[in-house]
């Protein structure tokens, strides 16, 4: 379990290293050499929070990377089932300065073109260009391999006063009844 | 007071009704004066308000359907007719005062787009708010789609002829007698717009014809995108003995289709489009109830690059089209828009209104095109400013391919991302090619602003004015090396190819 985290959280440093894309040896070797590995599991056994993501009640969720510095931005699985199929994502462009709230781009589905707004203040340094080919990578793994954006966060407490997941079950579990 | 000297509509200049005007004028300007200023652009303002209290049916210029709907709508309401508040006040009034009712009064599609969306992004999020719209024609393409494969740019730029005394030509041929389309010799083309809207879709045509409709309302789980349109559908359908329908219901898509009497297809008058942002819901839609160019959005609509292009973004769906009731006389047709406004708001106080009475100035509400001036509201001000922007209507055109073709032996394609070209490639049967990319160019080239084709693609840069930058025109001389090795696999462009090119890619001349 803890490798398996541990594993995402390096995936995640190694995919923003040049080495993205590199084969299954090359990436073991990496994993093997890394310093970032050794730090991780260490950062890992003193604190659990930093891989929960935390959501807005406009239903996007941010997920902080292990040193707390950059964030990853996707709309939940309750808002992507909410849209219907995804046809087309506008994804916000790099060096964008936003402030938490701010639209950073939009989702258009056969239903209707949804406003993603940023849970955080910060600078975009990266957009899924996977969503450009495919849309529908949305649909499939909203909280996953569908995240919008990736941005450096300026002020990390902003994220402490958003809901985790069990709160953020409870608010939409509130929303439905209306 | 300043009188302030900005931007006056173009429908400010249109004729005002006469008979009884004057005395109320007056009254109005009294108050007005004495009242708190809310804006400091008066002779608009006044036209709006004294066409309020305008309460006799008298001889209205053809040129002022608009004006007249408004007046006539505003009749029926209860005295009261100055807006006690400002669009600067609006989320605090939206909160204490709850649905509310817009009339827009300006022909600007870029004023109405953008007041719409001020309404949708200021108002308070419980607020229900419904308002009505006509926009000069116009061509409205969604958020995402691409305006050289969904519209005929050319076309666009040709105009229409004037639309008095015109009677459209359809398939439709059972709304009444068809006469021949007469033309003013001396009437000048009536300019078409090309808007792209915020919200999603496809692409529609606007004109004096169509009224759109917008509800805003909060985006909770029980918004349904059919609800308005069922709304729209009952309103309608309380009045279908007066229309010339037999049957009109919503289709799967959200459509609003009708069924004549004697026939079995049915046509579309009125799509939906919507919006989603941060808790708030927009739906609006076109109606069809009396166009005078039904017959020529077609050939609007239909893009001479649609077998060239292939595009990311949202494509459109076509539908056949009719007209609710048609009707040559302006006046009848404003007479029909004015029943149809005040069935869609009878249905919609219904729903949401309550027990509370519709008070002319306090919840319903005439905004003209004096709300979009840069000191009464800067933030529409510079949303109108966007919206009009080659910025926005072409370069938010998401990822799209070219390829022309193979004429006289030659073909060519390219890549675009947000309207500026990434790749273009200039092939010839022979075999030779030339490739070049977006850094190979001295700057970026803009689609919609491609000055000549033939000099781009044969390699000349000649996308800038001869006169300022001759000393600039260099050939793209590392680009022509870099080719493989053909006879003429370099510079020569057949003429019809680049005509070809051009017929989709016209120089937009805004």
């Amino acid at each position: 379990m803890s490798t398996a985290v541990a594993g995402r959280v390096l995936g995640r440093s190694v995919a923003s290293t040049p080495f993205a894309r590199c084969s299954r040896t090359q990436y073991l070797r990496l994993r093997a050499q890394n310093q970032a590995f050794r730090t991780t599991i260490r950062s890992f056994s003193a604190s659990s929070r930093v891989w929960q993501k935390k959501y807005t009640q406009d239903h996007e969720w941010v997920e902080l990377s292990d040193d707390g510095a950059t964030g990853t931005i996707g709309i939940s699985t309750y808002a992507a089932k909410a849209l219907g199929d995804v046809v087309f994502v506008e994804l916000p462009t790099v060096d964008l300065e936003v402030n938490q709230g701010d639209s950073i781009g939009a989702v258009e589905s056969v239903k209707s073109a949804s406003d993603i707004m940023t849970p955080v203040s910060g600078t975009i340094t990266e957009a899924n260009n996977v969503l450009e080919e495919k849309p529908a990578t949305i649909n499939k793994s909203p909280e996953g391999e569908g995240w919008l954006a990736k941005i450096a966060v300026s002020d990390p407490s902003e994220v402490e006063k958003l809901m985790d997941g069990e709160g953020y079950r409870k608010f939409t579990e509130e929303a439905d009844e209306h | 007071m300043s009188m302030h000297s900005a931007y006056l509509p173009q429908s400010a200049y249109l004729p005002r009704p006469i008979t009884g005007q004057s005395r109320y004028s007056v009254v109005n300007l009294v108050i007005l004066h004495f009242a708190k200023p809310m804006r400091t652009t008066w002779p608009p303002a006044l036209t709006r308000l004294t066409c309020i209290s305008h309460s006799s049916h008298t001889t209205l210029p053809h040129s002022a359907p608009i004006l007249a709907g408004h007046c006539q709508a505003a009749r029926r309401l209860t005295t009261s007719s100055i807006r006690s508040w400002s669009l600067e006040d609006l989320p605090r009034v939206s909160q204490e005062t709850n649905p509310l009712i817009f009339h827009l009064t300006s022909d600007n599609p870029y004023y109405n787009l953008s007041i719409e969306h001020y309404l949708l992004t200021h108002s308070h999020p419980d607020t229900r708010i419904l308002l009505f719209y006509t926009n000069r024609p116009c061509v409205v393409i969604g958020r995402n789609q691409n305006p050289w494969l969904e519209t005929d740019l050319k076309r666009l730029q040709q105009g229409l002829p004037p639309e008095d005394g015109r009677v459209p030509q359809t398939a439709d041929k059972n709304y009444g007698p068809i006469h021949k389309t007469q033309l003013r010799k001396n009437g000048r083309a009536v300019p078409i717009d090309l808007v792209r809207r915020r919200s999603g879709g496809g692409t529609v045509f606007h004109d004096s014809g169509n009224l759109n409709y917008s509800v805003i309302i909060p985006n909770s789980k029980s918004f349904k995108r059919s609800t308005h349109a069922d709304m729209v559908v009952r309103a309608l359908s309380s009045a279908s003995s007066r229309y010339q329908f037999a049957d009109i219901r919503v289709n799967d898509r959200n459509d609003i289709v009708m069924r004549r009497e004697t026939e079995s297809q049915w046509l579309k008058v009125s799509g939906s489009a919507y919006k989603l942002t941060r808790g708030r819901a927009l739906h609006h839609g076109t109606l069809l109830y009396s166009s005078p160019y039904l017959d020529k959005i077609s050939e609007l609509l239909r893009s001479p690059g649609r077998d060239f292009i292939e595009a990311k973004g949202v494509e459109s769906v076509r539908s056949p089209v009719g007209n609710l009731v048609w009707t040559p006389d302006p006046r009848k047709r404003a007479e029909v828009k004015t029943g149809i406004t005040q069935s869609i708001v009878r249905e919609f106080w219904r729903m949401y209104g309550g027990d509370q009475e519709r008070r002319a100035g306090v919840n319903e509400v005439t905004l003209g095109s004096e709300e979009c001036a840069e000191d009464t509201s800067p933030e529409i001000a510079s949303g109108v400013k966007e919206l009009m922007s080659n910025a926005w209507r072409f370069e938010q055109t998401p990822r799209f391919d070219f390829a022309s073709g193979t004429v006289d032996g030659k073909a060519v394609g390219f890549q675009a991302n947000r309207g500026v070209l990434e790749h273009l490639s200039l092939k010839s049967v022979s075999g030779g090619s030339v490739e070049r990319a977006k850094s190979d160019f001295k700057e970026e080239i803009k689609l919609h602003d491609v000055k000549s084709w033939k000099g781009l693609i044969t390699g000349g840069n000649t996308n800038t004015n001869t006169q300022e930058q001759a000393g600039q025109i260099v050939p793209e001389a590392s680009a022509l090396a870099r080719n493989s090795a053909s006879s003429g696999g370099g510079g020569d462009v057949p003429d019809a190819l680049v005509k070809r090119i051009e017929a989709v890619f016209p120089r937009s001349n805004v």
